[in-house]
């Protein structure tokens, strides 16, 4: 490469790239129009800054609308409510939840009644408060299993013992 | 009236029932049901009266008798300060009577009399479907057993 051209060179991407006064790009016509290699250069230049500009008009286009683009995905993937959804959706319907904490309610409060049984318990035992015996010999006991109070009537001493 | 209206009336309506149920069934029913059962227990018999077999059961290692024999069963439906008398033996009853509640109790005054004379008498608080045992009066051989049951509440109609 001559030496016009290298020192050419340097300043030719300004020039197709419209950066340089008026008088360096008569320069660099001059020499283009007798430098066969320059003009080669310069016009694969010229066709490369094209091809990056068309490249940043694409990028420049509109912005996509990428709610819709999530909604057309959800509707094609049709994955349908998640379970809070449901649930929202059941609780902004009166007509649904407000039966249905009638029935709970009610279920919670039959289960409650059924839970406090009115059978006595082994806490809750039937009891002696008093006794008396002619014979004066009683003797109070319980059952061993169910508690159950037992009151036995001994005869009288001074009868067994005279018979 | 709308269908919101309906639904709340049906749960205060179930709230008032749990109330009701829940509530101290004695003081919605003064009537005390008194089960007696008279037995005879005694040393040579094994025999035991299909429906003393529960019975048996319970006191069989606390008393030495072998034979239990059903004599007699009643039903005494007994109001407060009510007294009612069961025949046990030609010379010997039992009196019951029904002197109130207490803490969930029903408090029953059980009395035997031989030959019109007060042998024996104890009060008892009676839990509802509970029962007491008394024994111990000679009879024919062997002795004379009573089961006396009490139920009280809502189970028993008036």
């Amino acid at each position: 490469m001559k030496k016009e051209c290298e020192e050419l060179v340097l300043d030719l991407s300004a020039y197709i790239d419209g950066e340089l006064t008026e008088n360096s790009c008569q320069v660099i016509e001059k020499h283009l129009k007798i430098c066969q290699d320059c003009r080669q250069l310069a016009h694969e230049l010229e066709e490369t800054g094209n091809m990056v500009k068309q490249a940043f008009v694409k990028d420049a286009e509109p912005k996509m609308n990428l709610d819709g683009v999530w909604e057309e995905i959800e509707a094609r993937t049709d994955f349908g409510l998640t379970f809070w959804q449901k649930i929202r959706t059941l609780l902004e319907k009166p007509s649904i939840w407000i039966p249905t904490a009638v029935a709970t309610t009610a279920s919670a409060l039959l289960i409650f009644s059924l839970t406090i049984s009115k059978e006595p318990t082994h806490m809750e035992l039937s009891r002696v408060e008093s006794v008396y015996s002619r014979t004066g010999q009683v003797m109070v006991m319980q059952t061993a299993s169910s508690g159950q109070p037992l009151i036995w009537i001994l005869p009288e001493i001074s009868k067994e013992a005279s018979q | 009236m709308n269908s919101k209206s309906v639904l709340n009336s049906i749960l205060i309506i179930c709230i008032q029932s749990f109330f009701v149920w829940n509530s101290p069934s004695e003081a919605s029913n003064s009537i005390l049901q008194v089960n007696v059962e008279v037995i005879k227990a005694e040393r040579g018999s094994s025999f035991v009266d299909p429906e003393l077999e529960d019975l048996v059961k319970e006191i069989g290692p606390v008393l030495n008798y072998t034979g239990f024999f059903l004599l007699k069963k009643s039903m005494i439906r007994l109001e407060i300060e009510k007294k009612e008398e069961v025949l046990l033996s030609s010379d010997r009853s039992l009196e019951l009577q029904f002197l109130g509640y207490e803490e969930k109790k029903a408090r029953l005054s059980v009395k035997i009399s031989e030959k019109s004379r007060e042998t024996f008498r104890t009060v008892i608080l009676m839990v509802n479907k509970g029962s007491a045992l008394i024994g111990g009066p000679p009879h024919e051989g062997g002795v004379l057993l009573l089961r006396i049951g009490a139920e009280f509440g809502a189970g028993v109609s008036k």
